[in-house]
This record gives C-alpha cells, structure tokens and sequence, in this order.
C-alpha cells in the first residue's frame, strides 16, 4: 500500500521581518522553521508529530495545508495521493504537477487544482476561540467549505452539515446551528472545528495540537471523536503534539522533531519502550507519572540549556549544546561536531538521526 | 425535517433584529438619546422639505429678484417675536379675493354708489373710472408701533384662448382709508391684461394729497424719502418726522376694464372665459416662521431645502470616504508587500495636503472658469473624499494586519476560501462596528466643509444653511442685526453637527469597551 | 543617549520620506492652480486693464506720438506684460518654474489686493507677506492653542479620573458642542453680540493692523510705557478673537486628554499603584503623568504647527489680517505665487514638527521600526 502523503526534504525558511530600510542595506536572514524534513503518512494511519514549541511541527502542518508563502518553501516537497477522480481533473488541467501518476506536488498546483487537492486534506486548529470566526453561526462555519466548493443544493448542504454535527457529538445539531461561538464551550468549538473539517469528507486530517488548550477533563471527547471518525470514515490523521504520552495513546507512529529536523522516527511502542535519540529519551523522561507518589521524586531529564534559536542553528548535529549523551560518550564528539547526522534507519522502521546508534550499528 | 429551515435566517430579520440591537444599546446613553432625538427631527423635516418644496427650487432661491421673492417684504423679522412683545408689524396676504362690487359703469356719479371713498379722497378732480368696473376691500390692523413696508397688488390673468388679452386694457386704482379717517390714493397703474405687472406704494401718486393735506412745509422731492412711512404714519414737525399711526386700516382696489364694450368683458367674466386673480399684500416687517432676508427669501423655505441637502451629502461623502478607506487599508493590511508600500505612500500624501486650501482653490478656480459644466457641489464632495480616506486607512489597515493572523482566517484559508470571499466574509464584518463610528463621526464633515466655502464667496448653486449664512455674512447682515438670518442656519448646522457628535461618542463607547464606565 | 546607525538610518529615511511628501504636494498645489487654468483667466484680466490704462495715458491730448507709434507702443507693452506673468509660457513651465523658486522663497506677490489685505503696498517678497501675517496669526490661534494647552494638560488626567462625574459629563457636552459648531460661526456670533448687539468690542478687527505696528514701534524705541497704553488698545482689538478661538479648540483638548489618560487610568500598573496605598496625587503624578506626557506632547507639537497656517474662514470672518485671511485672499486673487508660497511654509513647519516627534519617538523608543 503506497503512503498516501509523502514530505521530502521539506524546507521552510522565513525572513526575518525587518523594516524597509534593512531589505535596502541589509542582506537577508531567515528562521528555518522547518529544516529539511521528511516522513509519510499512510492510508488510514495516525501519524503523530512530537516535539516542544518552536520546534517547527506547526509550520510542517502549515506547509502542508499550504498555508505559507510558497516563496518561503525553500526546498524539498510534499507529495499527496488523492482519490483517483481528483487526480484525473488535476492532470487535465495541470498535468505538470502530477508525479509518478499517482501523485500531486502540492507546491505545483494552482488556481483550480490547488483547490481541488484542498478538497482532500483538511485541519484542526490548535486555538478553539481563534480559529472560528466570531461573527458567524455555527451553521454558517460548518457550511463555508461546502460553499468554497459548490457542493450540494440547500436543502443538501443543510443535510450534510446535520451530519457533520452528529458525527462530532453536536446533537441535536438544529440546536448548535444557530449558535455562536461565544455561546458554546471549548470543547465544544473544537468539534465545530473537526466538523468543518469533516463536512469535505478529507482523506487526510492534519490535527494541530487539537487538544493542548482544552481542559484536560474534556480533551477526551474531541479525540474520542476523532478515533471514532478515523474508524467510521476511513480518514488518515496527521496528529501534531508536544505531549509523547498522547501521542503514543493515538497514534502508530511517532515522529520526534527538534529544531525544524525530525530526529527520530518509529512505531508508537518502539519509540517509547527503545528511544534511540537522547532527546526522545528526555521527551519521554519529563512526562509526569500519573502515580502521586512517583511526582514528588525529582527525576532527572537528560538535557541541558535552552533551545538555540532557529536564525542561527548550530553547525554539526543541531542538538548537540544540549545534549547529555554528547558528554558521556567522548568517541562521538568528532562525528558530531563535524556533520549532522542524517535520518538513518537502524532498525526495521525505526530511523534515527543520532551518530551514537548510527556509528555503533555500523 | 421542517426544524431545520430556521438554521437560517432571513438577512432582513437578521438586519432588523442587529440594527434594533444598536438602537436599544444607542438609547441607553444620554448622548445617543439626544442624537437620535435629533436625526429623527432632521429625517422628518428632509421629507417634509421634500415633499413640499418644487424640484426647482435651487434656482428659485438663486434668481432672488424675481417672484415670489420680490413679493415678500424685505429683511423681515420672524412672525412669532410679535407675540414676544417685539414691534413688528404683521404681513398680511390677502388672495383669491372676490370683487364686493363689479358693475358697469358709464355715468360719472355711478363710482360714488359703488366706491364712496373714491370721491373722498379724489372728488371729481380725476377723470373717473368707467368700463367694467371691480371694487375690492380688505382691513388690515396695524396693531404696533411699527410701519408698513408697501401695499403690494398682485394680478394673475387667466383666459380661453379667443380672448384677445391685447385689447382689454385695465386701470388700477389702490386707495387706503386711514385711521384718521383720510383716504389716500397710494398706487395707480394702467395696462393691458396681456402684460399685467404688480402695483406698489408710489410716492409720485399720493404725495401733493398727503402735503396738502396735512399743509406740510415739504417739497416733493422730500416727500420721496419719506413716503414709505408717510403712508401709515403721523406726520410731526412739519413733515420731517413721523410716528406711526396705529388702528385700523382698509384698502379699496378700484379696478376698470375697457379697451372693448364693457358688456362683452362682463360676459367674458360672467362664463369664466377671463378670470382675473387679485392678491392683496400688506407688507409688514414681520414675515413668516424664521424671517426675510434683504431681498425677501423666505428664509425658513431656505434653510428647509438645507435638511435634506445636508443629510444626503453628509452620507455620501462620509460612506464614499469610509468605503474606500475601509477597503483599501484592508486591502493594504491584507495584501502587504508592494500594493501595501504604494498605498502608505499615498496615505503619507492625503493625510498632509492641506484640504481647506485645497478646497477653496479647487471653488475659486470653479467659479472663475467652470469645470466643464460639471456641478461645482459635486466636484467639491469628490475632493473631500479623495483627500479624507487616509485616516481611516491607517486604522482599518493595522486592525487588517491583526485578524489576518487570526486563526480563523488560516482556517477559511485552508478550506480553500479566497482571497475576496476572506477579505469580505472574515476580515471586513470584523471591522464594521469600527467603520460604523467613524461613519458616524464624519457625517457632518462635508456639510461643515461646504458652509465654510459658501461663507468664503464660494457659489456652488444650492441652498443650503452655509449659502444662508454666506449671504447673511456679505449682506452685512451682522451690522443690520439680523439675528434671524445669522442664528437658525448655524443652530441648525451645529445641531446637525452635533447629533453625530453625540451618536459618534456612543458608538465608541460601545464597541470600545475601555471607555464603557464600569 | 546616542544614536545608533540603525535608528541614523531610520531618521533618515523618513526625512527624505517626508521631504518627497513635501515636494509631492507643492506640485499637486501647482497644477491644480496651472492646469485648471484660473490663473491665466486672471491674469489676462490684469493685463487687459493694464494696457487698457497704458492706451488712455498715451492717447491724452498734447501727445507727441503718431496714432501708429501708439500702436506699436501699446502692443510692446502688451508682449512686456504678457512675459513679466510668464502667460508667454504653457502653464505647466509658468507654474513649475515657480517651485524651484518656492523652495527658497523667492517669490513676490503679484496681485495689489493680497497686498493690501495686511496692510501692504507692492511690490513685496512673499516672505515678507508672511513675516508680517504670521505674528497677528500666532497671536490670535497659537495663543488660544496655548492657553487651551495649559487649561487641558493638567485637568485631562483629573477628569479621566473622575469618569461618569457631572464634570466628566459636562466636559464631554462642552467637547460635543464646540465640536458640533464650526469656530467661524460663533466668530459671527460674536462679532455680532460684542461688536453690534452690545458693543463692548470692535465690529471690525482691521485697525488690528495699526495697533500692532504701533505696539512693537514703541517696543523697539524702549518706550514701555508708550507700549503698555498701546497694548490696551491691541488687546481690546484681540480679545475676542483669542476668547473664541479658545473657547472653540478647549473642548477637544479636554477631551483628547481625557481620552489619553483613561486609557492609562484603567491600566493595571495603575490599579496595582493604587491598591498600594498610594494617595491619589501621587498616583496621578508618577504613574499617569508620566506615561501620558508622550502623546499629550504630540498634541501639542502638531497642534501648535498646524494653528500657524491661520484658520481661513474664521479670520475672514473676523476681517483680521493674519496667515488665514492672506491664504484666502491669494487663491481668490490667483496670486500662484503667494499661495504656493503658503503651501509651502505651513506644510514645511507642519512636517518639520512630525518629524522631530518622529525622531523623539525613535530616541524615546528603541523599539519604533518602519
């Protein structure tokens, strides 16, 4: 079974924002956000993406949605597989963006057949209270997608968005149609958000951070719906996270980014019973433990300083100033220092970017 | 499943049930109550001054030496400071008189049974009139210290058209019975009805009666300055001073047809082939709800046709200037880049050229030469709202630059939306109750702008309370005091003025949170 | 504190910014005077009346020329005058000659009412027509601009602090109503009530002129008492005007000082400076003050730089001779000149004054970026 979304080499850089007078003078800088990423999400799987703020999984998201300024996309590319129907229209009318006959390079569509790949991948947004629009019914958010793409009668949209509110636990939807936002809960916005999402019948769902600024008593409920949604629909689902624990509770794979590079990547349970990366080990070390009396023991993370900045990331391997391992094992320094390692596989499915496992398996 | 066609509701009710919203929300502030109560009172008076001026009533206003104005006794005060005690004497306006005598007559001594104040005031010095003739007489009191302007006649010919109006001549003979008792000849005229014009007070007619009468030890030629008084007056010292003689008063309006056989002219009448309209006009110094100005313009009718004149403009320069504000800070804020470098740049511009001048120029330069028959209001207006939009533009442009990063907008972005369908349905809808106030807020401006440049001299053709004003301010109204002229169109332009002020304060207020008292 | 290059660099790019701004809007002035072509319109009327006189001296009786010399006389005359108003030229060279000129005002006035109307004789240097109008102008706006400073300044922070008062209430009434009603209608107002009605000041303000003279004659010779006996006679010719003018802008002062200061009153620095125990004065001094002071300064700053241009239609309608009723009188007469050179002082003082508030932003505030 091919993945149905294949990232390569994935760059994204910014410049920095200055004023007028810097673009005159000035040479340019940039903050690379993402740094040269790749991954696949196959059909009907949970990716999950793990990392601290900052790290630059956000702007993977974004970049996949095509949300940034292809002029900041500096390398590298996105691959998506849609339904064969779509992809016949995309090759009628742009044929230059079909690759290997099955897949779209997301950065070469435009105009219509950028809004036809759309179609097939939706988000969810971190911030319940930003990412619906205040001044709109509930009916009106749900039903936007539907009319961007000329879906559906009236009576037939109305039909759909019932259904969109029933599958995310809105019920009974008549009710939460004419509401507005100020007039629900978080939980309950972010439902509105995931059915939005659901009303185009995606078959990727790129999930940022759904749940981190929920209630913890009620971050249940959006993924319940969103498992039950991947089970009913058939969706594959790009979940993004800073909490390993979550991800490890949804997902089937785990890919762990630092820094605008992904460090290491396996199966949900291999990664957290074998980390191989020391900084997957300190991710998985600072989660707290549920059992009260294991909290009040001071457990030691391994890692060190603070996260250097994206405009000026450091030469060798990226994380090497915070690294614990790079102390203890004085036979490696040379290695990392020299070259940053690349996203080796070391096992089967488990791909690190480490030189202390990569260097002791060769 | 019928519950589920309220999932939507009718735009209008949406609109109604928003604005009515407002409108509670205004009402619950002193200001936007006083503003309300005012917009109101200017909304009913534009539709009453709409629904009873003429379409042309611009150009009325400006030939002001012609009729009606010409009619209308000069810089008179308002009518209700007589009930403030305030000498004024009244207009009174005498029309669709009938005739109390019409008969023929062609024996001499007929006019004594018909008029006897005619031989009492003439004898049988005048060739007396004969043909078809109409007495009229009104009473008119003067009740104050005060005298009368004229005694003005007013005919109006209407006839079948066989009539031949050429060769009906009529003679017009006004006399006034005084208090006194004396009966002066004031006005005489003689015409065809083909070419019938208004009769006055004229000094020539009765002077020597009134000299002789009273034995004045004055010359004709002094009797010319002082006639307009003498008529209603008492003379004291010999002619050269005068107090008003106040009671009651009756004017008899002699008229004779001839020029063809007087039996045919009363059958004429009699079947409704010739109707001849008589109006009377006594002319005081006291006229109508505001006054005259120096040439008779009603003013109340004048600053009537300001209402809506100021209303309409007031909106559509301000939506114009908002509208394109509004869209192009949007557009400046959302786009960024080189269409946002172009537009500051152009908003650096407008925001500092100074407009006033500008202004005047751009009038001056109007008057002087016309611009190509375009109307000098409208190029006006337009200048004001090229050269307003900017500050609307900063604002409007740095709210864009804050929702553009609003995750709703990355959302709308990522279904596939627009650019048109987020500029208008996600970024525009959040910058409204803003635009609302600053709409409000500016209503007045033009209006302000327009009066300023009428008081300069500048002439764009309408009336409208700054034209009022302008003409007070180079008549010397001031040095005449005429408060009434100078008062009701400034009132009425700061009240205008002043009911944006106050809706403006409150709309602020309202989607301003941090000035809500708490 | 110095500078660094960056904010260097900033300064001045926003200079040349607002210089180009300065240069954009002289040539807007320019062609619409030029282009719309009311000035050739005027000028061919001076001409017309000039030569027409020239004609009558010549054609007096006892003169020694042939009617066919007299002719050609008059016709050379005609072609003199026609290039001294530069109507030999399109309007575009006529106007745009005159901007080089401009920038060093080196300009004369052109018409003999614009002259006449401070008092003046031609010919005489723009510069000199505003060296003589700005100082009536200063005393009658930027004084009422001062005094409503100093009135406002301290009682803005004291009202935002007394929010929902019956001051508070009355102060935001007072700001609507001058707001509402345009200065030079309650400038008729008054000169009809003090001038005519009761006749406790002039109904014309002209004499202005005289009394001025005198008053600073007598200060040059050192006769100060000659000057004080003087000075009651141009305060009795200014009061008014000042009263009014003051009156008309105190209100929005108030109400833009209230409006900064509320903003700062309900801060939580400000909150936390009271729940302190700090008394009330203390509080206003050190912690509204003190944050207000900025755009109160620029209120100030920019207010006093714009009231220098005079108000047009308010001098006019107090007949006083300052920088108003001169711009006014230049574009009725289409004196290009003087009306360029207006545009030109007063939007120079105006963005010479934003641009130092830009450059104390800048020192005051590292952060500022274009």
């Amino acid at each position: 079974m091919k993945p149905l979304l294949k990232v390569e080499e994935l760059k994204v850089w910014f410049p920095i924002r200055k004023g007028l007078i810097d673009v005159l003078f000035g040479k340019m800088e940039y903050v690379r956000a993402v740094d040269g990423v790749s991954f696949t999400v196959g059909d009907r799987e949970t990716f999950c993406l793990v990392g601290e703020s900052g790290c630059g999984k956000t702007t993977t998201a974004r970049a996949i949605m095509m949300l940034v300024d292809k002029s900041d996309v500096k390398g590298g590319r996105a691959l998506f597989k849609p339904h064969d129907e779509a992809l016949g229209e995309v090759a009628k009318i742009q044929p230059d963006a079909v690759v290997d006959g099955e897949y779209i390079d997301l950065y070469k569509t435009r105009g219509y057949a950028n809004k036809i790949v759309r179609r097939e991948i939706q988000m969810i947004f971190q911030d319940p209270f930003g990412s619906i629009n205040p001044r709109m019914s509930v009916y009106d958010i749900v039903e936007e997608p539907l009319i961007v793409h000329g879906i559906g009668s009236r009576e037939e949209r109305i039909e759909i968005v019932a259904k969109a509110l029933e599958a995310v636990k809105l019920v009974p939807p008549e009710e939460f149609m004419v509401r507005y936002p100020h007039q629900l809960s978080g939980g309950q916005r972010q439902r509105v958000s995931v059915a939005r999402a659901l009303t185009l019948n995606p078959r990727l769902l790129l999930a940022d951070e759904p749940v981190s600024m929920l209630d913890v008593s009620i971050r249940a409920e959006v993924l319940n719906v969103l498992e039950e949604l991947k089970k009913t629909r058939g969706m594959s689902i790009m979940f993004i996270t800073h909490d390993i624990a979550l991800a490890r509770y949804i997902c089937n794979r785990i890919a762990v980014m630092y820094l605008g590079k992904i460090v290491e990547m396996a199966d949900s349970d291999t990664i957290i019973e074998k980390p191989l990366h020391p900084y997957t080990r300190a991710l998985i070390n600072a989660v707290p433990d549920v059992v009260p009396e294991n909290r009040l023991r001071l457990r030691e993370v391994p890692i060190k300083g603070e996260v250097p900045s994206a405009v000026r990331i450091p030469a060798g391997c990226r994380f090497r100033p915070r690294c614990v391992a790079y102390d203890s094992n004085p036979w490696v320094q040379e290695y990392c220092v020299k070259e940053e390692p690349g996203l080796i596989e070391v096992e089967k499915g488990h791909y690190v970017a480490c030189w202390i496992p990569i260097k002791k398996k060769l | 499943m019928s519950s589920r066609r309220s999932v939507k509701e009718n735009p209008l009710v949406v609109f109604l049930k928003s604005a009515g919203g407002l409108l509670r929300e205004i009402m619950k502030y002193n200001m936007g109550r006083v503003g309300l109560v005012i917009l109101a009172f200017m909304i009913i008076m534009s539709i009453y001054s709409i629904a009873t001026l003429p379409g042309d009533f611009p150009s009325k206003w400006r030939h002001a030496t012609e009729p009606p104005w010409i009619y209308n006794p000069k810089m008179a005060k308002p009518e209700w400071v007589r009930s403030l005690g305030i000498d004024a004497s009244k207009t009174s306006i005498y029309s669709n008189l009938r005739p109390q005598e019409s008969r023929i007559i062609l024996v001499l001594e007929d006019i004594g049974r018909i008029a006897p104040e005619y031989v009492k005031a003439l004898g049988m010095k005048k060739l007396s009139p004969f043909g078809y003739v109409e007495v009229y007489r009104v009473n008119y009191n003067l009740d104050v210290n005060d005298y009368v302007q004229d005694v003005l006649i007013i005919f109006e010919v209407k006839a079948s058209e066989n009539v031949n109006l050429s060769r009906i001549k009529m003679n017009v003979l006004t006399l006034l019975t005084r208090p006194d008792g004396l009966v002066l000849e004031i006005s005489e005229g003689a015409f065809t009805l083909d070419k019938v014009r208004p009769v006055k007070i004229d000094h020539g007619v009765f002077s020597l009666q009134y000299i002789d009468y009273f034995k004045l030890n004055v010359t004709l030629e002094e009797m010319k300055s002082v006639y307009y008084i003498a008529v209603f007056g008492e003379p004291r010292a010999g002619g050269r001073e005068f107090t008003p003689l106040l009671g009651e008063y009756q004017v008899t309006l002699i008229l004779s047809y001839i020029g063809i056989d007087p039996r045919e002219i009363a059958r004429m009448f009699g079947e409704g082939s010739l109707k001849v309209n008589v109006e009377i006009r006594v002319l005081g110094n006291s006229c109508g709800l505001l006054g005259t100005d120096n040439l008779g313009r009603d003013l109340f009718l004048g600053v009537l046709f300001g209402f809506p004149v100021a209303l309409t403009i007031g909106f559509l320069v301000a939506l114009a200037t908002v509208m394109i504000g509004l869209v192009l800070g949007v557009v400046s804020g959302y786009f960024g880049g080189r269409v946002d470098e172009v537009i500051q740049r152009l908003v650096d511009v407008i925001v500092n050229v100074p407009l006033l001048p500008l202004l005047i120029l751009v009038g001056v330069s109007i008057q002087t030469r016309g611009w190509a028959g375009w109307p000098a209001m409208a190029i006006l207006m337009l200048i004001i709202v090229i050269f307003s939009w900017g500050g609307v533009a900063i604002v409007t442009r740095s709210m864009a630059l804050s929702i553009k990063s609003e995750q709703y907008v990355e959302a709308a972005k990522a279904i596939g939306a627009s650019t048109s369908r987020i500029v208008f349905r996600h970024i525009i809808p959040q910058l409204i109750p803003y635009t609302m106030a600053v709409l409000v807020f500016s209503v007045p401006g033009a209006i302000i702008a327009e009066a300023g440049l009428s008081v300069l001299g500048i002439d764009h053709g309408l009336p409208t309370w700054g034209r009022v004003l302008a003409d007070a301010q180079a008549n010397r109204g001031i040095a005449y005091n005429m408060w009434w002229w100078i008062l009701p169109p400034g009132l009425l332009l700061g009240l205008f003025s002043f009911a944006f002020v106050a809706l403006g304060f409150t709309l602020e207020t309202i989607v301003e949170p941090r000035l809500r008292r708490r | 504190m110095p500078l660094d290059r960056r904010s260097l660099r900033v300064i001045a790019f926003r200079g040349l910014t607002l210089t180009i701004i300065l240069f954009i809007i002289l040539l807007l002035t320019a062609v619409i005077m030029g282009a719309t072509g009311y000035d050739t319109i005027i000028l061919n009327a001076i001409i017309h009346e000039e030569v027409r006189a020239y004609r009558e001296e010549l054609s007096r009786p006892g003169s020694p020329h042939t009617p066919e010399e007299r002719e050609k006389m008059v016709k050379e005359y005609r072609e003199q005058l026609i290039s001294i108003y530069g109507l030999d030229k399109p309007w575009y060279l006529r106007t745009m000659s005159l901007i080089p000129k401009t920038l060093i005002l080196d300009l004369h006035v052109t018409h003999d009412e614009v002259a006449g109307v401070l008092g003046l004789r031609r010919p005489l240097k723009a510069g000199d027509a505003i060296a003589v109008a700005l100082p009536r102008t200063i005393l009658m706006i930027t004084l009422a601009y001062v005094l409503s400073a100093i009135i406002a300044i301290p009682l803005g922070p004291y009202i935002a602090y007394k929010r929902g008062s019956i001051l508070d209430k009355s102060v935001i009434t007072y700001a609507a109503i001058t707001n509402a009603f345009p200065v030079w209608w309650i400038a008729m107002l008054s000169v009809f009530l003090f001038g005519f009605y009761l006749g406790i000041a002039p109904s014309s303000y002209r004499p202005i002129i005289a009394h001025i003279s005198r008053f600073s004659d007598s200060l040059l010779s050192l006769d100060i008492p000659g000057a004080l006996t003087v000075l009651r006679d141009v305060l009795y010719f200014s009061y008014i005007p000042i009263l009014v003018v003051t009156f008309a802008v105190l209100g929005g002062w108030l109400y833009s000082a209230r409006a900064v200061a509320i903003r700062v009153v309900s801060e939580d620095y400000v909150m936390a400076a009271r729940a302190k125990g700090l008394s009330e004065g203390t509080v206003v001094r050190k912690y509204i003050i003190r944050v207000i002071a900025g755009p109160i300064l620029t209120f100030v700053i920019l207010g006093l730089a714009g009231s220098i241009g005079g108000f047009i239609i308010t001098e006019t309608v107090f007949d006083w001779p300052g920088m108003g009723l001169l711009y006014y009188v230049s574009i009725a007469a289409g004196d290009s000149p003087m009306v360029l050179a207006l545009v030109y002082v007063t939007t120079l003082v105006y963005l010479v004054a934003r641009f130092i508030l830009e450059i104390l932003y800048v020192i005051l505030d590292p952060r500022v970026k274009l």
